[in-house]
């Protein structure tokens, strides 16, 4: 009898146990807000497509009430409710989903968050800005969601394959010269700050857009040419990848452009904007495909 | 315009607003029945329900500051273009707009996140920087204790150029965020999306008190207008009124500019179409332009909440769209228009 009694304390110990270390989950979002929320939230409102991806790799997809109207991945999306456009925030459809939990980025606009808070809504904000930042995104989201060990998981084998880019890398000699952009009129590229900088890094480039000043630089063909990029990566052709190659042999002909010698060596490749563009999981997709179109040499299967 | 022929038209004013202001607590992305609302006011229904959420807390801010911020640009507008006696004047002439403007860049810009009695960092340092840029046009364009309307006029459009180049030169040179261009261009064109019961709290009392100071002088602006000699032999002091005419309707555009972001169209078009419908005595124009504005904004409002929803339409564009045919028709019936 005492046997079983004293197992019942242990028992009951264990649950007690696991249900603080649970409880004492605090984690501090990138706004340096510690959160600790009582309940694991059911209905969360994610403010944007990062945010959405980043829930839907956790498998907490079915907790999603409220998304933006950019949110396009996974095909789920289409039948989350659309609470959010590019950078408006629509108060009265996320008071009407009732959520207990909204999952905001830096670029939201600020005044729609305070007003979340003031409706007794806790809000969570991430800004990603490197690669290595999505895993820590991922754990943290996994706290607050009460599924950290998948979290952990997901987050681990992310840094893997991370790390495995660096290592195939690390052995090629060259760095090549890289731009991120379109050959437009002006042409923005990305420079120090921004992700794409860091992608291009850890995929053993050069970006020479951290040459100007500030994350978005804007810069004329002059810049361009003085910059010789032997790399051009681009998220964005108008009508799509198949003009790719026609869009190529129309800048061998223009003047300035076919001096590049990325142009020249025809190294022009789209990456996909979503994958690029958006701190979430598939950032790492991108990754692999900067490094491969960066190296090709050092990824011959 | 005799006094019964005013009481109707204000009448008919305070009702429309009135009727708009019901539809507007109805209608939305999520619609809530007139007869919930009536249930919601009368025994509060539950409080934590969600329809009296988005009614008492979203909604209904919202709702009051678009009238206030209305009622503030239309009486600004009148007090400007009475002041100029130039038809082309709106509360911005003096440097209103390209002053917030500036502010709300620079805040932008840098970083600045931070929150004062419930006005942003964007919001406060836009309404600084509209009064340092009225404070200096009034500074410069004085002459000897008197302030030539001309000169005011031609130094606002001037310094009024200067300081919106100075904020290209920063949108432009600013190699932040492309969410922070966003941002500029967006409150550049208004908004009152997320608005709060903190802006209400922050903005009434100097609209009111503005508004309220701006009637009280409309005698006294109504002889300005009948020639500066004339008054000052009825006994105005015409430069102290002409000052305080100049402060106060910038003071009342800053405070309306500081929450909502620049609205454009509504102080420039809703005093000439009240000087329609009640004539161009001020003591009667302002009330009349006070509640026009007021409906304008709340109807324009409830549009940039739905048109394109989820997403929010820049209210400014809405005020333009809706404005500026229904003034083109009322001119078309016109040969003139008397300030």
């Amino acid at each position: 009898m005492n046997g079983m009694r004293n197992l019942l304390i242990c028992c009951a110990m264990l649950l007690f146990a696991m249900t603080t270390t649970l409880r004492a989950s605090e984690v501090i979002d990138d706004l340096g807000e510690t959160f600790d929320l009582a309940d694991v939230p059911m209905r969360v409102v994610s403010l944007a497509p990062s945010n959405t991806e980043l829930l839907f790799a956790l498998g907490m997809g079915d907790r999603i009430v409220g998304i933006t109207e950019y949110c396009n991945y996974p095909k789920e999306t289409t039948t989350i409710e659309k609470v959010a456009g590019f950078n408006t925030v629509n108060l009265e459809k996320i008071a009407a989903v009732n959520p207990d939990l909204v999952i905001a980025i830096r670029g939201n606009d600020m005044e729609s968050l305070r007003s979340l808070r003031q409706l007794g809504v806790p809000v969570f904000s991430l800004d990603i800005q490197t690669l290595e930042q999505v895993g820590s995104a991922l754990q943290r989201l996994g706290v607050l969601m009460g599924v950290e060990p998948r979290a952990k998981q997901l987050a681990d084998s992310l840094n893997a394959r991370i790390q495995a880019v660096r290592k195939s890398v690390s052995k090629t000699e060259t760095r090549p010269k890289a731009m991120w952009g379109f050959w437009g009129d002006p042409v923005y590229t990305a420079g120090k700050g921004t992700m794409i900088d860091d992608v291009i890094a850890v995929a053993g480039g050069d970006n020479v857009g951290r040459q100007a000043d500030g994350a978005w630089p804007q810069v004329g063909l002059e810049t361009i040419i003085m910059w010789a990029p032997e790399v051009i990566i681009t998220t964005h052709i108008p009508g799509g990848i198949e003009k790719l190659p026609g869009e190529i042999d129309r800048l061998r002909q223009t003047d300035g452009w076919k001096q590049l010698p990325a142009v020249q060596n025809g190294r022009i490749y789209f990456v996909d904007g979503d994958w690029l563009l958006r701190p979430g999981p598939r950032l790492v997709d991108a990754l692999e495909g900067m490094a491969r179109h960066l190296h090709p040499q050092a990824f011959v299967p | 315009m005799d006094s019964q022929r005013l009481y109707i038209a204000l009448f008919a004013l305070v009702a429309l607003l009135a009727f708009s202001a019901v539809i507007s607590l109805c209608i939305g992305p999520v619609n809530i029945s007139i007869i919930d609302i009536i249930r919601l006011i009368w025994q509060r229904g539950d409080p934590d329900s969600i329809n009296a959420v988005i009614l008492f807390d979203i909604r209904l801010p919202r709702l009051i500051l678009a009238a206030l911020v209305g009622a503030a640009l239309a009486q600004s507008g009148v007090v400007m273009q009475g002041f100029f006696q130039n038809p082309m004047a709106d509360p911005y002439i003096v440097g209103v707009s390209s002053g917030a403007g500036l502010g709300a860049t620079l805040a932008i810009w840098m970083g600045l996140d931070f929150w004062f009695y419930g006005l942003s960092g964007v919001g406060l340092l836009a309404f600084v920087g509209a009064l340092i840029v009225t404070a200096i046009v009034y500074l410069v364009s004085q002459r000897g204790g008197r302030l030539p309307i001309m000169l005011v006029l031609l130094t606002g459009v001037a310094i009024g150029a200067l300081t919106s180049a100075l904020t290209s030169f920063l949108m432009v040179s600013a190699q932040g965020d492309l969410f922070d261009t966003q941002r500029i261009l967006f409150w550049m064109m208004g908004s009152l999306a997320s608005r709060r019961w903190e802006h209400v709290q922050v903005v009434w009392p100097q609209i009111v008190v503005g508004a309220l100071f701006l009637q009280w002088m409309a005698r006294d602006l109504n002889l300005i207008i009948q020639g500066e000699e004339n008054a000052l032999y009825l006994g105005v002091d015409v430069e102290r009124t002409k000052r305080l005419l100049l402060i106060g309707a910038s003071l009342l555009a800053a405070a309306a500019v500081s929450v909502s972001g620049i609205i454009g169209f509504v102080g420039l078009v809703v005093p000439h179409v009240m000087r329609l419908v009640v004539g161009p005595d001020n003591r009667r124009l302002m009330p009349a332009s006070m509640l026009g504005g007021a409906i304008l904004l709340v109807n324009a409002d409830l549009l940039a909440r739905v048109v394109i929803e989820p997403a929010e339409l820049p209210i400014g564009i809405i005020t333009s769209l809706l404005g500026c045919p229904f003034f083109l028709y009322l001119l078309s019936r016109r040969r003139d228009i008397g300030i």
